[in-house]
């Protein structure tokens, strides 16, 4: 398994990816609205009416439209082949659950379900995640974006103390 | 000069898409080779045993920033074509506070 790279380094080539997708697509990374579609497209197979009819999830399939036929969706596909060749050249390729000593795998599970549950709806609420929001829009010196990646901040270290046994 | 395939009108054409996986695929490869899909890095900020994130983010942040200003200076690149997420201070407050809060629970 070899070393992850210098931080700063890929910082650099993280911050030169942005731009370039900018400066040739006009838009730029983000995570959590291909989840968003992706959860649409799988409802859609179960449910079509209720997911066409739905307030929010309706525009993504308005006019016989597909929601993963949508720039963010292929990028979505892009991030998936990009960090599975990364770690297959790396040695980094296995199945494994991370986590800290003391807690147990279930545990693990647990926590990062209802961690899940509360990202994917924070990221509704605030348009974005760390991707959208915290990369582009702070790239762009958005002030909202700014606000929000500072308060991401504020939230993780407000909760941290309470489950440290997942980590510590 | 850019954004080119805005200003060329291939917005969502097959090549926008193509270009999207493109960028993908380095996003995934530097965010993985950088530690980045490593949740105990992720958590590591909120404990302090790891800074890896935020020095990732933040240098990523400065020369992107350093990037487009620049080229926007030197007028090649037209930064009120480009996506900003719209601003809702309130909400974003609210949203970031949560997003954090599932972040150290969940490590992602």
């Amino acid at each position: 398994m070899k070393d992850y790279w210098q931080p700063y380094l890929g910082g650099v080539a993280l911050g030169f990816l942005l731009f370039f997708s900018f400066l040739i697509c006009g838009k730029s990374v983000g995570g959590s609205s291909f989840l968003t579609r992706l959860a649409a497209y799988f409802v859609h197979i179960v449910a079509p009416s209720h997911i066409e009819n739905s307030a929010y999830f309706g525009r993504y399939f308005a006019g016989a439209k597909t929601p993963l036929n949508y720039w963010l969706a292929y990028l979505g596909y892009g991030t998936f082949l990009g960090g599975l060749a990364s770690a297959f050249v790396h040695g980094r390729l296995k199945i494994s659950i991370d986590k800290g000593p003391k807690v147990s795998p279930k545990g693990r599970l647990a926590l990062a379900m209802f961690g899940g549950i509360f990202v994917g709806f924070a990221s509704r609420l605030g348009l974005g995640c760390t991707s959208g929001q915290g990369l582009i829009g702070a790239s762009m010196l958005s002030v909202g974006s700014w606000v929000f990646l500072f308060s991401v901040f504020l939230g993780g270290y407000a909760i941290a103390y309470r489950v440290r046994e997942g980590w510590l | 000069m850019g954004p080119v395939i805005k200003l060329a009108g291939m917005i969502n054409s097959p090549v926008d898409f193509f270009l999207a996986v493109c960028f993908g695929f380095f996003f995934g490869f530097i965010l993985e080779s950088s530690g980045l899909a490593n949740c105990r890095k992720i958590a590591g900020v909120f404990y302090f045993y790891d800074v890896t994130v935020v020095q990732v983010m933040f240098t990523a942040i400065v020369t992107a920033v350093l990037l487009l200003y620049g080229t926007s200076a030197m007028g090649v690149l037209d930064l009120s074509l480009l996506y900003v997420p719209d601003t809702y201070i309130y909400s974003y407050i609210l949203a970031g506070f949560i997003l954090g809060a599932g972040m150290v629970m969940g490590g992602y």
